[in-house]
């Protein structure tokens, strides 16, 4: 009888082990990839980060890990997230944490003025989680179960009853069945370490400058979350900076960016507000969209500044000669062959154009004598921009029978990577 | 709380572990404490109405049992214990009534008297029906009249008869059980052995399968057409009619069966309420083989107190019109049940009625009974007549069922079957292929029934590691391919509504 009873308890432990074992493969599987592909070098990385960046999508496209790398050898990953919240940002912290000790943590506040936990104020929305679903998931699904987690999910999900879906992502990609792809068994890498580069450029609206000294109303759930993010940093004793990242700023988000000035000042940590700064990005080519984001342009003059200041005010090492970073050498390149096939799948001038940013590539440029670009604002801002990085040289007009013809050379190789014509 | 839904995965595991711990004797107050707590998680405050039927008919036993230890005459003591099965009978069936019935009768009322133009505003009641009311009543007035037929004695503690009328596998969705079977089982508090254990994990997968993975899925493209009945015509509803047929089986059966798993793991056995009904060869087999329960249930304690086939060739049809009309009625509260309901009954009495002339014509053209090809036909036949009535029960309202019946029978787009229009319908093509497949499993499954082979018993014959194996990809193939979770609302079970 007790043999009977002891073989039944085998049985269901085994049958639960495999249970286990063959759902978690399938629960990887079925899983979207968008959030293991974002932060998969992050969880991979072995030793600490220097500097963390996190914010909404105007980190997400604003700052290049990768040419931070570059430039100054300086180990950084981009933690920004599409339509994230301060308070998500401070969860994410939270669980970033759990493992690295970076020396230096960046936010954006973008979205101060949110009134709730998810999304941003200004928005009238129905049901907010409907629409902050994915965003939500790219955040959480790569995120290994954790208290941390369990603790975030419980906070930003309760009111919205699905919390369970964030703990364990199965719930919601077990459909995905049916949608398989190569992808899903061999998931590709993304380069940019959190970084997300546009090639696109759209005409801004540029409201009215009201200065420094208006501010928010009132205090908002966004505030809270930022001085929980200070909280959080003396207590694990990491440097801590905002940036006001820069767009065509309205009413509101300008008060947002003096705001901060005011916390910043209060709690004496560093500050750029990108949105008083003049000469950094130039809105007639820098900005993808009407009202939100940089492109490649406007992130490669980011970055730059950003990383000038850095390195200048905080003690951040160049890490290119060191052994335990050399795999970021290896990333380097990978990033910069992944950027070279970007281009060539380019289909206009303008984001051709705007992916020969790249200072890797040296161009050559010929134009017909009528050739439209000589008439097109934006394109002859870019290339004056590229002009001042020493990009490209031109041959003489009438060199070409198409309305541009451009050679790329690799900078590295000096080798001829196409000739393209538009 | 539903079977299909996190909480009860967690409900169940902590009901069944402190159920194995406690002494047996106190077993069934752990488990009437648990059916409550299951009951009070959908609405708190109905279990009011399940405690006063329960009360009602537990005193209706008393009652009964007290009035035949009377020194009274025989004609009064029978007197007497029919008003007393009366008194329970309506009280139990008023509740019914309000919650389910009354907007029903009130607006049917106002539509006749607009017809002789006598408007009249009635005040409707907005009241939630309380979930698997129907059953949980049908269950109760059952065990009245057992008691009133001698057929068992009265159940004297109270708590064990509450946990007869709301053991929770079954309360909400049945089968209903009897007395007979479940209350004997409640007072002895069996054990389960390794085999029922086994049996029931068995019965629990494949009633989920037929619910999140058939059910579930085949409902998605039911509601595309019959939500938006008047975008398609003809074959659409075909298709979606045949398929739905699958969908309420699936959907019922399937819920049975976890309901009987789930009593099994605690050595409970409640009775078989479907055995591959869409095998029938005739409408009276198929409801020989559908709901047996409230079948069963309909033919004890309505068809044969109305006389059965006991007062005429006339009274017999009759009283299968009227049961099969409430049957219809039992399933909801709208014209399309009642419809419903009464055209199975027809199929019944013509069936009834044209006998010996099908049996004279079957013997003139020689027809063998025995064959295979008799048999399919038979088969064939049944589904369609049976599913014909489905589009009935599954329509909004009798003008979209006459509208879709309309357009089956002047049908000419049969080429949406090739074409990939059906793909379009809520389903991809993976998703419709899987259900095909699905379907196809569930007809074997049930051939196999049929031919008496369990296969179940095969399964469990077979070495530890082969069941282990078995149940855990099992497992994982439902939870890949079910349809629950986030993206898809929790299908609520079509008989909830009941």
């Amino acid at each position: 009888m007790l043999k009977k009873k002891v073989s039944a308890l085998c049985g269901g432990i085994i049958t639960v082990v495999l249970l286990v074992c063959m759902l978690g493969y399938c629960s990887n599987l079925v899983e979207r990839k968008a959030s293991t592909k974002k932060f998969e070098d992050f969880y991979n990385q072995e030793e600490d980060f220097d500097v963390l960046f996190f914010g909404t999508s105007h980190m997400v496209n604003a700052v290049l890990p990768m040419e931070l790398w570059n430039e100054y050898g300086m180990v950084s990953y981009n933690y920004g997230i599409h339509g994230s919240s301060l308070a998500v940002t401070y969860w994410s912290i939270v669980n970033a944490l759990d493992y690295t000790t970076p020396k230096l943590i960046v936010v954006d506040t973008y979205g101060l003025s949110t009134d709730r936990k998810l999304g941003m104020s200004y928005d009238n929305e129905e049901n907010v989680m409907e629409n902050r679903r994915d965003q939500m998931h790219l955040v959480f699904d790569s995120i290994p179960l954790s208290v941390n987690k369990i603790t975030a999910c419980v906070d930003l999900f309760r009111e919205y009853d699905c919390i369970a879906e964030f703990l364990w992502d199965f719930i919601i990609y077990h459909n995905r069945w049916s949608e398989l792809t190569e992808e899903d068994f061999r998931p590709a890498s993304l380069y940019e370490k959190g970084a997300e580069l546009l090639l696109g450029k759209e005409d801004a609206n540029v409201e009215k400058d009201i200065g420094t000294e208006v501010y928010l109303e009132q205090d908002t759930i966004a505030i809270e979350y930022l001085y929980k993010i200070i909280e959080l940093c003396e207590e694990k004793e990491i440097e801590l900076m905002f940036t006001y990242l820069p767009f065509p700023a309205a009413e509101n988000e300008q008060k947002e960016a003096n705001t901060t000035a005011l916390i910043a000042q209060d709690k004496e940590i560093e500050f750029i507000n990108f949105l008083e700064l003049e000469g950094v990005v130039d809105f007639r080519t820098d900005n993808a969209d009407p009202h939100s984001h940089l492109n490649y342009l406007g992130a490669l003059k980011v970055t730059e500044y950003l990383g000038d200041y850095l390195v200048n005010h905080y003690d951040i090492p160049d890490r290119k000669e060191e052994s335990d970073y050399k795999q970021w050498h290896t990333d380097y390149e990978e990033y910069l062959d992944d950027k070279i096939e970007r281009l060539k799948q380019q289909k206009t001038v303008l984001t051709y154009l705007l992916a020969l940013s790249d200072p890797n590539l040296y161009y050559e440029v010929a134009l017909r004598e009528d050739s439209s670009v000589l008439y097109d604002g934006v394109l002859v801002g870019i290339l004056e921009e590229h002009r001042e990085k020493n990009n490209w040289s031109m041959l003489p007009i009438g060199n070409t029978e198409a309305d541009i013809s451009i050679k790329v050379i690799d900078k590295r190789t000096n080798e001829v990577i196409e000739i393209r014509e538009f | 709380m539903l079977f299909n839904s996190f909480g009860f995965f967690v409900f169940l595991p902590i009901v069944l572990i402190i159920y194995y711990i406690i002494p047996p004797k106190v077993r069934y107050l752990w488990l009437l404490a648990a059916s409550y707590f299951f009951y009070m998680c959908w609405n708190a405050k109905y279990v009011v109405l399940l405690l006063g039927s329960t009360v009602v008919t537990y005193i209706s036993g008393l009652v009964l049992e007290w009035i035949k230890k009377q020194d009274w005459s025989e004609v009064r003591i029978c007197r007497w214990k029919k008003t007393c099965v009366a008194a329970s009978f309506v009280i139990n069936l008023s509740i019914l009534f309000v919650f389910k019935y009354f907007n029903f009768v009130i607006e049917t009322i106002s539509e006749i008297l607009a017809v002789f133009r006598a408007d009249v505003n009635f005040t409707v009641v907005n009241l939630l029906l309380p979930v698997g009311i129907s059953f949980y009543i049908f269950q109760a007035l059952s065990y009245t009249v057992d008691v009133y037929r001698d057929e068992i004695y009265a159940e004297k503690n109270f708590f064990r008869y509450a946990l007869f009328v709301s053991f929770f596998p079954q309360l909400v969705s049945g089968p209903i059980e009897r007395s007979k079977n479940l209350l004997k089982q409640i007072n002895t508090m069996p054990t389960a052995t390794g085999e029922d254990v086994r049996d029931g994990i068995l019965l629990m997968i494949w009633g989920f399968f037929q619910k999140i993975v058939i059910a579930d899925r085949i409902g998605i493209f039911v509601d595309t057409i019959y939500g938006n009945y008047a975008e398609y015509t003809g074959w659409y509803y075909i298709v979606a009619t045949v398929l739905f047929a699958f969908q309420i089986y699936c959907d019922f059966a399937g819920y049975s069966i976890i309901a009987m798993g789930t009593a099994k793991l605690m050595g409970f056995r409640l009775m078989e309420n479907f055995n591959a009904p869409y095998l029938a060869k005739s409408v009276s087999e198929f409801w020989r083989r559908w709901h047996i329960s409230l079948s069963s249930w309909f033919m004890d304690y309505l068809y044969i107190p109305l006389g059965g086939n006991r007062k005429g060739i006339a009274r017999k049809q009759m009283n299968k019109l009227i049961v099969f009309a409430v049957s219809g009625l039992w399933h909801g509260a709208n014209w399309t049940f009642v419809i419903w309901g009464l055209l199975n009954g027809l199929y019944q009495v013509v069936a009834d009625v044209l006998k010996p002339i099908r049996n004279k014509v079957k013997k003139i053209c020689g027809v063998n009974e025995k064959s295979i090809g008799y048999k399919i036909v038979a088969v064939v036949c049944t589904f369609i007549m049976v599913d014909i009535s489905w589009l009935f029960f599954r329509a909004n309202d009798i003008e979209q069922a006459m509208y879709m019946l309309k357009s089956i029978f002047t049908a000419h787009n049969l080429w949406i079957l090739l074409d990939g229009s059906l793909y379009t319908c809520g389903l991809d093509s993976k998703n419709f292929m899987l259900m095909l497949l699905a379907i196809g499993v569930l007809l074997v499954a049930d051939m196999c029934k049929y031919k008496g082979i369990t296969i179940r018993k095969y399964i469990e014959q077979q070495d530890g590691w082969f069941r282990w194996l078995f149940y855990a990809m099992t497992i994982t193939f439902i939870l890949l391919t079910g349809i629950w979770g986030t993206e898809y609302n929790e299908a609520n079970f079509i008989y909830f509504q009941f």
